[in-house]
């Protein structure tokens, strides 16, 4: 049984409400769909924070609810339906050289990282997002995500390993743009 | 021929190692080639996605509509209270919820605990890329005279750089570096075969903070705060640091 209060849970979920809704923005596409995604989230949460274990993580706790919910929604079911990509090989997208190609990647602007983040099966976006722009430990990602912190680990390198191939082909494909016009 | 050490990179990036493989990694790769631009190219890419997947904030009314469901979903337990505190809830939440989206607003400015760990790990990658780049500065000089001029008109701020004749240190150079959309000053000393990396940016207060020691992926971290500017210097030696630190501190005064 947890201790938490509702005013506990006030101080605990308001500061995770922009990420929360930046994951649920990725995830949904529309704005009202996140808007929707959030606010049962936050509801689900402080009606079941006497199941939240005192001493667990918080944050992984609250994206779990988001995407457990995300998953039950319409848009959730449909992406669920969706191919998801092969995870096998941790090793597989480990960069072992510097190309000229890789060091594009500096170069290559915020727009064009979100394009190419979009592009990313739902299985490899939701990893990235949680481990690069969340920050979140592999531990904490396993939490969220509920799944083996293995999985977590090659997730990870193969949806960096895509996000690199669609920055560099993106990058190649406005050079040749550019020299055309 | 494939470093063995060039596959733990990823976990090493990540800040996943326990602290005797990242001791061995932090001292391996500065050696490796290898290893170093696969690490340079592993956060790169964590920078890029870093900045490009925050894309979204969450709109003001989302804020209330969730405060709103908040206190309604308190409201069973505040059975039995009085007929004047019926009238009076909903504006002193109104009220309540004001002070908490004001409060919650400069916080988008200020760095917080979450803000400032993603400040360091920015610089932390700046100053991996400055460890592996051919040309880690944009004004080459060991003359302090001729590093601080390049600076002026390019920040909105100045500051002062020590006279390194005679100590363990010689200025590389410096070049103009960003971080979270705010522009800074990055100076790379040489500390006999060390580098390091000192980041200068205009603080958001003029409260003056001590020097705070810290390790980040193996590097040692030295941040304080002075005279309306904020330092950060990284690095892989640590006394050579803190005597740099304490000569950019006093030539910092005001």
């Amino acid at each position: 049984m947890s201790g938490l209060q509702n005013k506990d849970f006030e101080k605990l979920a308001l500061p995770l409400l922009d990420p929360l809704y930046n994951f649920a923005r990725w995830l949904c596409g529309g704005p009202d769909e996140a808007r929707d995604l959030v606010q049962e989230t936050m509801i689900k949460a402080l009606r079941g924070i006497g199941s939240f274990r005192e001493g667990t993580n918080f944050r992984a706790w609250m994206f779990r609810i988001l995407r457990n919910t995300f998953l039950t929604s319409r848009t959730g079911l449909e992406r669920r339906n969706t191919e998801q990509e092969d995870e096998d090989g941790f090793e597989d997208s480990v960069v072992t050289h510097e190309t000229p190609e890789l060091t594009l990647i500096r170069r290559a602007d915020t727009e064009l990282v979100q394009r190419c983040i979009a592009l990313l099966p739902a299985n490899f976006q939701e990893v990235l997002l949680l481990a690069d722009v969340e920050e979140m430990k592999y531990q904490e990602v396993a939490e969220a995500l509920d799944i083996p912190v293995g999985t977590v680990m090659s997730r990870l390198a193969r949806a960096r390993g895509k996000l690199r191939e669609h920055v560099l082909e993106m990058m190649g494909t406005r050079k040749t743009q550019g020299i055309r016009a | 021929m494939s470093c063995e050490f060039v596959k733990q990179v990823a976990l090493y990036a990540d800040d996943e190692m326990d602290r005797a493989d990242q001791e061995k990694m932090a001292a391996h790769i500065p050696g490796c080639m290898e290893c170093t631009s696969t690490l340079a190219n592993h956060l790169d890419l964590k920078k890029a996605v870093r900045i490009a997947g925050n894309k979204f904030s969450a709109p003001p009314d989302l804020h209330a509509a969730i405060f709103r469901q908040i206190r309604q979903d308190q409201t069973p337990q505040r059975q039995g209270v009085s007929a004047w505190w019926k009238w009076i809830s909903a504006p002193v939440t109104a009220v309540l919820f004001a002070v908490v989206v004001l409060l919650s607003l400069p916080q988008k400015n200020n760095l917080g605990k979450n803000g400032e760990e993603s400040l360091l790990a920015e610089l932390v990658d700046q100053h991996v890329v400055a460890l592996s780049s051919a040309n880690p500065v944009d004004v080459i000089s060991e003359d302090r005279h001729t590093v601080k001029p390049w600076f002026q008109g390019k920040l909105p701020y100045t500051f002062n750089l020590p006279e390194d004749k005679g100590s363990p240190f010689k200025l590389v150079g410096g070049k103009l570096t960003y971080a979270r959309q705010t522009a800074g000053a990055e100076l790379l000393y040489m500390a006999g075969q060390h580098k390091v990396s000192v980041f200068i940016y205009q603080a958001n207060s003029r409260q003056e903070k001590p020097l705070h020691k810290f390790r980040e992926l193996s590097f040692n971290c030295t941040h304080w705060q002075q005279n309306g500017l904020e330092f950060y210097m990284l690095t892989d030696a640590q006394d050579e640091a803190d005597r740099l630190a304490t000569m950019l501190q006093e030539v910092n005064r005001s």
